[in-house]
């Protein structure tokens, strides 16, 4: 993948874990201490985002640094994936939606 | 299936819980914030077929769909609090469902989910002591006493008369049928004067909640003269003894009233769409939203 590829597939990743996390782009920014066109910017993909920055993001918004840069799904293990595909009614719109979501949070370490 | 063991596990449960917590046994309690403090994610979700889901993942994940009355994602939010607290494995889904049938008749892990939810919720001393600070009669009881009683708990109308008859055998059958007799939307409209399809709160002179929690698009009615401060909420207007408050956006503020100040949280955008995202970021101001 080229890196400007990347860069936007980061930016749609952040922009949809923000979105999850019922953030608007103003309180993103408000608590970075960014001007908010900086949080258009980086959704956009025009602007590139260190390191530390991904880190910061991953915190806000509970997300697993690993599925911000596109390197997994640490959230959910593939057995509950499937026993919720077996067990669901749900439309399988809303089903793949929530395990997205499920997919995407920062697993905690230890249990 | 006997349900008289799972109920009196589940209510041993939600004792258990609450001490656990420091919460008393007669305390109305705030579910979203129990179970932000156990650890668990709670997200409140944009998608509409879902009545909850739990997962057992690590940390342990609650997603109920924002789009129903407050009153039912707290008992949706219960529920899935039960699956935690019986340790049910892997990942319990609840579809949603037109009606409200709280303690019906399902699976076991289900059932045990339902009575946890009820009791944690609604205890046996809190829904005493509630009705005693009000002088009610849990035999004689009306609908809109019934509603208030709802609100006080934050769970739905339906859940507090099922509760009432099926968990705490406060009221007989034909009392039960009395209340379900009136719909929800009834009632509001006979307490507020004017139909309103979105959540209304009661705040009474026995309210002893340190906050109430709204969402814009609903309404407060709090007894006596009352005045808002901070931007999230303002007095919309009376009603007879009743100050009427409208949450304007997304912030935390304060009721002031003659028995003592209210904390007021409110979530959702100022058109009235709910908040839907993570539940520790609801009552967060949004410079976004602006008029």
């Amino acid at each position: 993948m080229s890196t400007n590829t990347e860069q936007i597939a980061l930016a749609d990743r952040l922009r949809k874990a923000r979105e999850q996390a019922g953030l608007s782009q103003g309180q993103v920014a408000r608590r970075l201490d960014f001007n908010r066109p900086t949080i258009s910017e980086i959704e956009a993909g025009r602007r590139k985002v260190s390191a530390q920055e991904i880190s910061l993001f991953a915190e806000m918004y509970k997300v697993s640094e690993e599925w911000l840069l596109g390197k997994g799904t640490a959230g959910i293990d593939p057995i509950v994936e499937l026993a919720a595909r077996e067990l669901s009614k749900l439309k399988a719109k809303d089903l793949d939606t929530i395990l997205d979501l499920l997919k995407s949070m920062r697993r905690r370490e230890g249990l | 299936m006997d349900r008289i063991p799972i109920a009196r596990e589940a209510a041993r449960r939600a004792i258990e819980l609450r001490e656990q917590i420091g919460v008393a046994p007669n305390e109305p309690v705030n579910v979203i914030e129990v179970a932000e403090r156990l650890g668990i994610m709670v997200h409140l979700s944009p998608q509409t077929s879902v009545e909850g889901l739990y997962a057992r993942t690590n940390p342990p994940n609650i997603i109920t769909s924002a789009h129903r009355p407050s009153g039912r994602i707290t008992f949706s939010i219960g529920h899935e609090l039960g699956h935690h607290i019986y340790g049910h494995p892997g990942v319990s889904i609840d579809e949603m469902k037109d009606a409200e049938e709280p303690f019906g008749e399902k699976p076991l892990h289900e059932m045990q989910a339902d009575y946890f939810s009820g009791h944690f919720l609604m205890p046996n001393r809190g829904v005493r002591a509630a009705l005693a600070a009000r002088k009610w009669d849990p035999k004689a009881l009306l609908p809109d006493q019934a509603f208030r009683l709802a609100c006080v708990f934050g769970v739905s109308y339906a859940a507090m008369a099922a509760q009432l008859r099926f968990n705490l055998n406060m009221i007989d059958q034909p009392s039960h049928a009395r209340l379900l007799s009136l719909k929800p939307m009834e009632i509001k409209e006979s307490i507020l004067g004017i139909e309103h399809p979105r959540d209304l709160m009661v705040i009474d002179r026995s309210w002893e909640n340190p906050s109430v929690d709204l969402r814009t698009g609903d309404f407060a009615m709090v007894a006596g003269d009352c005045r808002v401060e901070g931007a999230c909420g303002a007095v919309e207007g009376k009603a007879g003894a009743w100050t009427i408050i409208k949450p304007i956006r997304q912030g935390i503020g304060k009721i002031l009233r003659p028995e003592g100040p209210v904390v007021l949280r409110v979530s959702g955008k100022m058109n009235g769409d709910y908040f839907t995202g993570l539940s520790t970021n609801r009552f967060e101001e949004d410079p976004d939203d602006a008029p």
